[in-house]
């Protein structure tokens, strides 16, 4: 017996020792962090999840992007749910975000830390020198961007540098104080600085959507921009906004040198020469065609950076088709519309802007010298040629219609922006009359709350629809007007605040901003404004052709923020037609009560607004961190 | 609690007086003959009972009256006779030179040597120290296909919910072995039938010999890393010595859904459907026109008015189950063998179109075959197949898509086929309707064959040498292969939606809203898996004067291969490994001392990290055995204090595996290039690599006392208290900074903690007044658990926080805003604190400020109520048998359970915006819903809120998840009334070969007691979309042979 347990126990035992084997995983070979480094598609293949980081701003209509769209002054998005309602209702908070990327974004930091830290470990020969130069200053641009992406909504945040967090460290290890604002603005102007020097200047058709030299100075340009300006530049509601050593996380006083650098950097771009205002030579410099262009004509000559390269504006197009016209398979779902403030901060024909400011009642204050009706007069319908749809070559009966006295004679930048309700829409052969009252032809499931919609994105001589598809664009995320505009301001902030430097030039800017509004059809801002003389004047002047050149393109969020107006502009009621509870008798007319200004609803900003909050969950979880301001 | 009874020794006395029958013939010297009836407890005769003279070989069996005659030595006034029967104490009666003795046998009580299945053995019942719930396997008798939907109420320790009644598969219940533990892995038990983990509900209840759970640690750990959610161990019959014993049993039944929503009219959901929209723009879609026709009915065509629940279901299906079984055997070969069918029907309507009925249905085929054959007196062969054959027929849609679809479709949304036989669809594509989705979708065809094999060979030592007394050693390999297919035949028929009428009063048509097929087309799919498994134990058990001593030590391992795997992870085979070993010690058969261990492993982690060790130690005290006791022992018959500490493990991490092998995965796409066509597929590492971790753990505590009173009532309680720790889940408490956050990404790490512990008793009672024969029993399970760490940090509000409170299947817990009521004016919503979910109005949902910051919004949401999973489950019943009457009633309920309506026909209504025929609404909603309709009186007493549209004012307030949608789960149900009829033996005999005959009608959920009416409670959460629970009234004959 006892010899027979001896070999039960010895065979039991071999048996177990030799169990780790009998566990291992059957062998089929597969995918493994090894062999990404091995041969060569491979190693493309973790490039382009790194480089799908960056944001596809060609469906910025979307998500996340459709805060920077419509948790502003300058639109309208109709969805009850989005999260972009939580800003505008007020009703946003650490725990109820509109959209938290932080986590996404930095996931992609630590995917490009990776591959940075390995891509020049390729052994496949194939791989060659240029392959993996490529690979590596697009990736590093990509992680750059995503800090800057992340402190334009949050401000300051945790640089890791080439760190890889270890998830093994409890909670408690984990715990680390923010970065300060400037630190962060060093970091990524660095981080640019060391890409714009090698990242080519252009890329091959097959690399296109690439960043470049250009793209990676605009980033520095814009991001210098934005840190002069008052959110970031000395805010005093910021002051106690610290670190638990004390360390204050944003600037205590303003420095008017911000100013000179943002000039000089947004001067590095346009000195690149790399880049011309987009003029539509086909058309004879037509300045419609010029305007639209912009966003029609892919890979032009404007475009700096394309976040997301070559895509389908299939968003952009659906959320401004009319529901009525593009209806069934057609799939419109025109949601998407410019308030009432945006429509009247286009300038008339002439240059001036009609509206300077409202009453309480909303009532608006018309400059008289800009030909605008009387605010009594404004609704009075009259015949309304459409510029924009004869430039587009719309016969004369479809492009005049019976409109309001309101959107006569304004500039072109106005008829290429804005859809107003009564006016032809054209899509080619299924165009037609489209107004947003209820049983009105435009209102389905979606409209647009304030009864008119944005019409820059619209391809009018195509109907998608019917062709089954949309078509692309190459979105432009920077673009040399931007680049035009932020140097103009930077100058005029440095003459105002009585700095200077080189390239920082009075002449220049106003040679730039004339270039800029010549494309679209418009004579010198001071043709219009000859007694404004002093650079205040004309700031408020440039702030207005900001709102107007780059209206939704997603900067208006973060200009009102950065320019802390956003108390005033973004919060209150919100105008539009009267298209929310008018009936209309007959499906094509605009019913005559819908003609009047009307607050569709009631915004909030609160001073917390300026910035996000971190997720509460975060704050939760890193207790050395420290919240945004007044949440 | 009834234990299945086994006793070695009637066994062999039986055994013997059998083989002595065999005999021709005796010998005659002085002899002299007495003769008698033995009756068994009800006096009823007791025919084939062995009659023996005590110590020699001469014998007789009772013929049909009970009556014996033999003729015995009348030496010594005659000896002694041993009567005894299977399943009655031996009666031992000194003969006295009496020349009559009639006897009256007693059923077994609880004697010394029954034994009780535990891991890998047997145990007798006095010396388990574990805690261990057995049933009668009769107990789990349900007319239905599933094994699984019988256990509800009848073990202690068991926590079981029937979801649906779909017939077949659709029916198996979900079940737990004292709740769940934890919120990440797997939490269902380990359940082996003959040792081999198999399918429960492939396991015909009358092949049951003995159905075991064991609960706590000391008769887990030999399991050790499978065992944490507790082992069910499933014995099947054996063959067993005799003639050849035939039992024949059918059963059919006729089944109806327990309950089913109701929904409103055509013109009640005209009228609601105006008011919602009403509210949301100002106008009413149904004029008085449309409400007149639907209050009249008087153009079914454009106005319709469908219930379709009448339209799709019919109140009643049948079931029909046969067994036959025959057991018996010789010295050499024993067998058992059983063949079953089982058919059921469902209430699915069918149409007479087609040569085929596509409603539902289901039959199943159960062959098994035990067999033991003693190769050497000392050496037993055993071999065991089973086979089982299961086909279902179903609709050409799948069932989940029907019952959806008949929730969704407002009852005017067109004709369920239009009068002139054109069949109807919505007015736009993509939306269904439901009646053609069921009969006239084609049909599809389900096969699973599974086939089950073990063969074993035991070898007892101590026959052979005696010094090895005690020792045996046996060796178990099995093979078991499933297999299943679909065939579906399928199509979508040509439907048309009516516009309106012409000028002579025909429908409009138009072009079809589906072009549709005139042929079925085919698709198909199949899945099998191959299982080996191999064992190889020695066990040991003696007697040393007052030291019994016994012990295990086993090997096994496992290979599972799905053999037509669906991707390159599945089809990689499943194994496990591992050792067990037990040692048992009693001292006077009075103390008890247990130790048991299992060390195994897992493919899970990494080399190096794969085996754990999980111990556990027992004592008991059989207190009643003391001297001390002995005056009291007629009355407290039995006592037994016991005990048990030790770990077990779980290894099951729901549909991952390798987890110590990081992934790579495809990431983001990128697109570059002039036309985009550059660029694209990514590849990074997704989640990282960690050698570390490892299995969850629970220390296991139980202390349990068993007890009999006046040999009446016998009753066995624990209570258990089990912390699992190194729950093995994605981290919670990393920042985002650390970019690891996404769920692919999210690294796995030893952290989650929980907390459960509860009582769990059962208790047996039995006694006879005259004729009258009672038996009751009843049990109960009570546990709740606690998160104690799930890597969480603090929340903003404390009372936010996971940890500290229970959570269901899933680890799913009910969070939500606390509804105080619904807005009843104006001023009390500008009285009220702000809700952040989108306008409100009055008649819409009010919430508590917890937080009391004036804002209602998620930071708002706290625990309610009761997780899905009951806290008590408790069972009960009584049987009372006289003469040949017998009359059995078993009630089940739950309690402190809760769960939340929800769904499109309740919660969600008008969710379907672009059209007002996918709105279906149920008729609660209508009779006490706030309406504006309604008085002030009445609205104060709602329970659903105002109607509103969709993406409209309150709507997004009112479908918050909350506690006004929370609804009590608890119930008691009469699960079975059954009365029955045994015809007298007297009569059987004559037949010569009957033994037994019973007649029985039977009701399976009879009756239902709940606060919740709108559809059967026990299916829970969601708008009641699933096939409801059957109830189901069953005739019945049992005959023996």
């Amino acid at each position: 017996m006892k010899k027979f347990i001896t070999i039960f126990l010895a065979v039991g035992t071999l048996a177990v020792t030799s169990c780790d084997s009998f566990l291992n995983r059957q062998e089929d070979e597969q995918m493994t962090f090894e062999k990404i480094w091995q041969q060569r598609t491979y190693t493309q293949q973790a490039f382009n999840n790194c480089m799908g980081y960056l944001p596809v701003d060609g469906n910025l209509l979307t998500q996340a992007g459709s805060t920077y769209l419509a948790a502003t002054d300058e639109a309208t998005l109709f969805s009850e749910t989005s999260g972009f309602n939580n800003i505008i209702r007020g009703s946003m908070g650490p725990s109820t975000m509109p959209h938290n990327l932080l986590s996404s974004w930095y996931e992609g930091v630590r995917d490009c830390t990776t591959f940075l830290k390995y891509v020049y470990t390729c052994s496949d020969p194939n791989a060659l020198q240029s392959d993996k130069d490529r690979w590596y200053w697009g990736v590093r641009f990509t992680r750059a961007y995503l800090y800057f992406l992340m402190m334009r909504e949050w401000g300051p945040v945790f640089l890791l540098g080439d760190d890889l967090i270890d998830f093994t460290a409890t909670t408690e290890q984990l715990y680390r104080p923010r970065n300060t604002w400037e630190e962060c603005v060093k970091y990524v102007v660095d981080e640019m600085t060391v890409c714009s020097e090698n990242l080519p200047d252009t890329w091959d058709d097959g690399y296109l959507g690439m960043p470049t030299r250009g793209a990676a100075m605009a980033v520095i340009a814009r991001l210098k921009l934005y840190s002069a300006r008052p959110l970031f530049n000395g805010n005093t509601l910021y002051r106690a906004v610290r670190n638990p050593d004390g360390t204050p996380l944003f600037p205590l006083n303003p420095d008017p040198q911000k100013w000179v650098e943002a000039a000089q950097a947004n001067m590095a771009v346009i000195q690149t020469g790399v880049y011309q205002l987009y003029k539509d030579t086909e058309h004879n410099n037509d300045p419609y065609y010029n305007y639209s262009g912009i966003f029609k004509e892919n890979w032009n000559s404007e475009v700096i950076f394309c976040s997301g390269g070559y895509r389908s504006n299939a968003t952009f197009i659906s959320n401004t088709s009319p529901t009525s016209l593009l209806k069934g398979s057609y799939n419109g779902s025109g949601q998407w519309g410019p308030t009432q403030q945006q429509v009247d901060a286009y300038a008339m024909a002439n240059g001036r802007y009609p509206i300077t400011g409202y009453e309480s009642d909303g009532t608006p204050k018309v400059d008289v010298a800009s030909g605008y009706p009387a605010p009594a007069n404004e609704f009075n319908i009259t015949s309304v040629a459409n510029p924009y749809l004869k430039a587009l070559e719309v016969s004369s009966s479809d492009y005049t219609s019976s409109s309001p006295l309101m959107y006569k004679d304004r500039e072109p930048r106005f008829y290429v922006n804005v859809y107003y309700p009564g006016s032809y829409f054209k899509c080619a052969s299924l165009g037609g009359v489209a107004n947003f009252a209820i049983d009105g032809s435009g209102r389905g499931q979606f409209y647009p709350r304030s009864g008119y919609m944005v019409n820059k994105y619209y391809d009018h001589s195509r109907n998608y629809y019917q062709n089954g598809s949309s078509n692309n664009i190459t979105f432009p995320t920077f673009r040399l007007g931007e680049i035009y505009l932020n140097y103009i301001e930077a100058v005029l902030e440095c003459e105002i605040n009585g700095v200077g430097g080189t390239n920082v030039d009075l002449n220049t800017a106003m040679t730039l901003w004339k270039e800029l509004r010549a494309r679209s059809g418009m004579g010198p801002i001071t043709d219009a404004y000859p007694d404004a003389t002093t650079p205040e004047a004309l700031l408020e002047l440039l702030r207005r052709e900001r709102r107007v050149e780059l209206a939704h393109e997603g900067h208006r969020y973060f200009d009102t923020r950065t320019w802390m107006i956003a108390p005033e502009v973004d919060g209150g009621p919100m105008y539009g037609l009267n298209v929310v509870n008018v009936k209309s008798e007959t499906p094509a007319a605009v019913p005559a009560d819908g003609w009047a200004r009307y607050a569709y609803e009631r915004r909030t900003f609160k001073n917390s607004y300026y910035l996000l909050p971190f997720p509460q969950r975060e704050v939760d979880r890193n207790k050395l961190m420290t919240q945004n301001y007044g949440w | 609690m009834n234990c299945k009874k086994f006793s070695f020794r009637r066994f062999w006395t039986t055994s013997i007086a059998l083989l002595v029958l065999a005999l021709p013939g005796a010998f005659a010297q002085n002899k002299m003959t007495v003769t008698g009836v033995v009756t068994d407890e009800l006096g009823e005769p007791m025919i084939g009972a062995g009659v023996l003279v005590k110590n020699t070989v001469t014998g007789v069996i009772t013929g049909l009256d009970g009556d014996y005659s033999i003729t015995i030595d009348a030496a010594g006034g005659g000896g002694i006779l041993v009567f005894s029967t299977l399943g009655y104490d031996d009666v031992e009666i000194p003969v006295n030179g009496r020349t009559k003795i009639d006897v009256q046998m007693q059923p077994q009580s609880t004697a010394l040597d029954e034994v009780v299945v535990v891991g890998y053995g047997v145990q007798k019942r006095e010396s388990v120290v574990g805690a261990i719930s057995t049933v009668d396997a009769s107990n789990l008798r349900v007319p239905s296909a599933q094994l699984s939907t019988g256990l509800a109420g009848q073990l202690s320790g068991v926590v079981s919910m029937n979801r649906s009644g779909e017939p077949g598969k659709g029916s198996s219940a979900d079940f737990y072995i004292r709740g769940v533990s934890s919120f990440q892995g797997t939490v269902t038990p380990l359940v082996l039938v003959d040792g081999i983990e198999r399918d429960i509900n492939l396991v015909d209840t009358d092949d049951i010999e003995s159905f075991s759970i064991l609960k706590d640690a000391s008769a887990s750990a030999v399991y050790g890393v499978r065992g944490a959610n507790g082992v069910i161990i499933i014995t099947t019959k054996k063959g067993q010595e005799g003639r050849p014993k035939i039992n024949f049993r059918s059963e059919t039944g006729i089944t109806s859904p327990t309950q089913l929503p109701k929904f409103v009219n055509a013109s009640q959901f005209a009228e609601m459907a105006n008011e919602a929209y009403f509210g949301a723009y100002g106008t009413y879609p149904y004029d008085e026109e449309a409400l007149a026709h639907y209050r009249n009915g008087d153009d079914p065509d454009l106005y319709p008015d469908v219930d379709w629940m009448k339209s799709l279901y019919k109140d009643a299906a049948f079931n029909q189950r046969i067994n036959i079984s025959v057991n018996g055997g010789t010295e050499v070969v024993k067998y058992f063998i059983s063949g079953s069918y089982f058919t059921e029907s469902s209430i699915f309507r069918k149409s007479d179109q087609y040569d085929y009925n596509s409603s539902i249905k289901y039959d199943k085929f159960n062959f098994r075959a035990n067999v033991d054959i003693n190769v050497t007196p000392s050496t037993v062969l055993s071999v065991n197949m089973a086979n089982i054959y299961e086909i279902r027929f179903a609709p050409g849609t799948e069932t989940s898509q029907i019952w959806y679809r008949a929730f969704r479709t407002s009852p005017n949304a067109f004709p369920v086929v239009y009068s002139d036989g054109t069949l109807s669809a919505p007015s736009v594509s993509g939306e269904q309707n439901p009646y053609n989705l069921l009969v006239h979708s084609g049909y599809r065809e389900q096969f699973w064959n599974s086939a089950q094999s073990l063969i074993g060979l035991k070898q007892d030592f101590g026959a052979i040498w005696d010094p090895l007394q005690g020792l045996t050693a046996s060796i178990k390999f099995s093979w078991d292969a499933t297999s299943s297919q679909v065939q579906v035949r399928s199509k979508t028929a040509r439907q048309f939606h009516a516009s309106g009428r012409d000028d002579e009063g025909h429908l409009i048509f138009g072009n079809p809203i589906y072009e549709g097929s005139e042929t079925l087309s085919f698709s198909s799919s199949a899945s099998s898996y191959l299982v080996t498994y191999m064992e190889g134990s020695i066990n040991y058990s003696r007697l040393f004067g007052k030291h019994r001593v016994g012990g295990l030590f086993l090997y096994n391992h496992k290979i599972r291969r799905n053999t037509y795997g669906s991707n390159s992870t599945n089809s990689i085979p499943y194994k496990n490994q591992g050792i067990a070993a037990r040692v048992t010690y009693a001292y006077k058969d009075r103390y008890f001392a247990e130790f048991n261990m299992g060390y195994n492993g897992s493919e899970n982690f990494a080399p190096g990290h794969r085996f754990g060790f999980f111990p556990a130690v027992s004592i008991g005290w059989l207190m009643s055995e003391e001297p001390w006791w002995a005056h009291v022992k007629d009355y407290v018959n039995m006592v037994k204090w016991k005990g048990s500490y030790g770990k077990v493990g779980n290894d099951q991490i729901s549909g991952t595996r390798w987890l110590y092998l990081s992934t790579i995965i495809g990431g983001n796409s990128f697109v570059m290039g002039k036309t985009g066509s550059d660029g694209g597929s990514g590849l990074v590492t997704g989640r990282p690599e960690n050698l570390n971790f490892s299995w969850e753990e629970e220390t296991k505590l139980n202390l349990g006392v068993e007890f009999e009173l006046f040999r009446e009532l016998r009753v066995q309680a624990d209570y258990f208290n089990s912390h699992r720790t190194g729950i093995l889940m994605q981290r919670s408490g990393l920042p985002s900074y650390a970019g690891l956050q996404n769920s692919s990404k999210l690294p796995y790490v030893n952290v989650g903690e929980t907390l459960n512990s509860g009582v769990d008793l059962s208790l047996d009672w039995h006694k006879q007044v005259g004729d009258w024969f009672f038996t009751a029993r009843g049990n109960f399970t009570y546990n709740r658990n606690k998160l104690v760490n799930n890597d969480e940090p603090d929340w903003e509000y404390k009372y936010q926080n996971r940890i500290g409170k229970p959570y269901g299947v899933g680890g799913s817990q009910p969070w939500g805003l606390l509804a105080v009521g619904l807005f009843q004016s104006e001023e009390e919503i500008a009285n009220s604190p702000v809700q952040t979910f989108g306008q409100y109005r009055v008649g819409d949902i009010k919430y508590q400020d917890i937080n009391g910051d004036g804002i209602i919004d998620s930071n708002d949401q706290i625990y309610l109520g009761y997780t899905t999973l009951p806290e008590i489950t408790y069972g009960f019943g009584v049987t009372a048998a006289y003469k040949g009457f017998d009359i059995n009633l078993f009630f089940q309920g739950v309690a402190n359970v809760n769960f939340f309506i929800n769904g499109n026909s309740l919660r969600q209504v008008f969710a379907a915006t672009d059209t007002f025929e996918m709105s279906a609404l149920q008729q609660d909603r209508y009779y006490r819903g706030w309406s504006v309709n309604k008085t002030a009186e009445e609205n104060a007493q709602a329970i659903y809120p105002r109607l509103s549209w969709s993406g409209n004012a309150g709507y997004h307030n009112n479908t918050q998840t909350s506690s006004w949608w929370q609804r009590n789960g608890a119930f008691l149900r009469l699960k079975n009334a059954e009365i029955g009829y045994s015809l007298p033996k007297k009569l059987l005999a004559q037949t010569g070969f009957i033994q037994g005959v019973r007649v029985y009608v039977a009701a399976s959920n009879a009756l239902t007691f709940s606060e919740f009416k709108l559809w059967d409670v026990e299916t829970g959460s969601g708008d009641g979309s699933t096939y409801p629970n059957n109830r189901v009234i069953s005739f019945g004959i049992n005959a023996n042979f």
